[in-house]
């Protein structure tokens, strides 16, 4: 044990920008745990807004990691390679020094910084209202369906009366009784 | 800016294409950015995320604009109370790693980086460094070391500070801004003076 945590604290000393890139997925995911469970338990946010923040804030979570994951690696490795072969070059430095080496730490380090802008703070709010929105017309969804009118045979006459025919549809006789003040 | 490296019988060859040689200035932000913390870390995100999250919240036209403006300051709330006590949290424990790794000298306290070194000898013996990678690395570990503390800690803080924090940062922002995301009403009152 011990020496798998000098290993790793050695590892994560040498190479900044694999650290934080670490560090901050580690972050995310304790952070949006907290939020969830903050929102849940949150007794002024009524229950409709809960049923949009709660599956936002875990797709935040869930997407931040993910994003963060996708976005960030690659760009932090795309930045290595494009030093590495010379795309990328520091004037008067040469390849072989420990300043070159730096200025390459550097560089992933704030690759990782744009990765995490990107990722964390435009593309996640984005999707996770998407998919956030989709869950709350889920829910709403299941409460229309679950306060539908009892239809009344009684009104029926009338109904089919006013409707010259056509096919019965629940919509048409809500309007109907509302237009009407039948109790439903 | 681009060049493109020209072949041995004059052909060009867009294969290498290759930037201008980045000057100082550039090499000083990137020899500043190779010993950023996670403190410089969150302050970077936690900024722009404060600027840019609560601006596409309330730009969310498929829900409606009170789900909208409660989206929004939540996202404003998080930003702060994250990012002040991720702030707060990852200076405190990476103050006290260099506290500990620390030892008297001329001018005050010093890094002891031989301390340093003998208490992970192993891990950056494994690595296999060369002077100068090793001294950067040693100088570095009790950033490390801190900022793996605070995640240890932060498991405690985002429950008992982070979320009651934020819902009441919530309640101040929504009477610091009634009317967040109500431009229609907002015109229409001054429009009626």
């Amino acid at each position: 044990m011990a020496n798998f945590i000098q290993k790793t604290v050695a590892n994560f000393a040498n190479d900044n920008g694999k650290f934080l890139f670490i560090n901050a997925a580690i972050g995310w995911f304790l952070a949006s745990a907290a939020q969830t469970f903050g929102i849940m338990t949150n007794k002024k946010i009524d229950k409709e807004d809960k049923k949009f923040l709660v599956p936002q804030e875990v797709f935040d979570g869930l997407s931040n990691i993910g994003l963060y994951a996708i976005i960030t690696a690659p760009l932090m490795n795309m930045t290595d390679k494009l030093i590495d072969k010379g795309v990328i070059s520091f004037r008067n430095v040469d390849k072989n020094s420990a300043e070159f080496k730096s200025l390459k730490g550097g560089a992933a380090v704030l690759a990782s910084f744009v990765g995490g802008i990107v990722s964390t703070n435009i593309l996640t709010p984005m999707i996770r209202n998407k998919l956030g929105t989709v869950a709350q017309r889920k829910a709403f969804k299941q409460k229309i369906q679950d306060a539908m009118p009892t239809y009344n045979f009684n009104y029926q006459p009338l109904f089919r009366k006013s409707q010259d025919n056509t096919p019965l549809r629940i919509s048409n006789y809500i309007n109907f009784a509302k237009s009407k003040n039948l109790k439903i | 800016m681009i060049k493109k490296v020209q072949g041995n019988n004059n052909t060009l060859n867009f294969g290498a294409i290759k930037l201008k040689p980045l000057g100082t200035n550039v090499q000083k932000v990137l020899k500043s950015a190779d010993n950023f913390s996670s403190v410089h870390q969150k302050l970077i995100l936690g900024t722009f995320g404060l600027i840019v999250q609560p601006a596409i919240d309330l730009r969310n036209k498929e829900v409606d604009k009170d789900t909208r403006k409660i989206s929004a300051l939540r996202s404003a709330a998080k930003a702060i109370i994250g990012t002040a006590t991720g702030l707060v949290v990852r200076t405190a424990t990476i103050k006290g790693a260099e506290l500990a790794f620390s030892k008297k000298g001329s001018g005050g306290k010093i890094l002891d980086e031989q301390k340093i070194y003998r208490t992970f000898k192993k891990g950056f013996d494994s690595l296999k460094l060369d002077d100068g990678k090793l001294s950067d690395a040693i100088k570095r570990t009790p950033s490390v070391i801190g900022s793996l503390v605070a995640l240890g800690v932060m498991i405690f803080t985002n429950f008992l500070v982070d979320a009651p924090l934020t819902n009441l940062t919530m309640e101040k922002l929504d009477k610091l801004v009634p009317n967040l995301g109500n431009e229609e009403k907002e015109n229409n009152e001054a429009k009626n003076g």
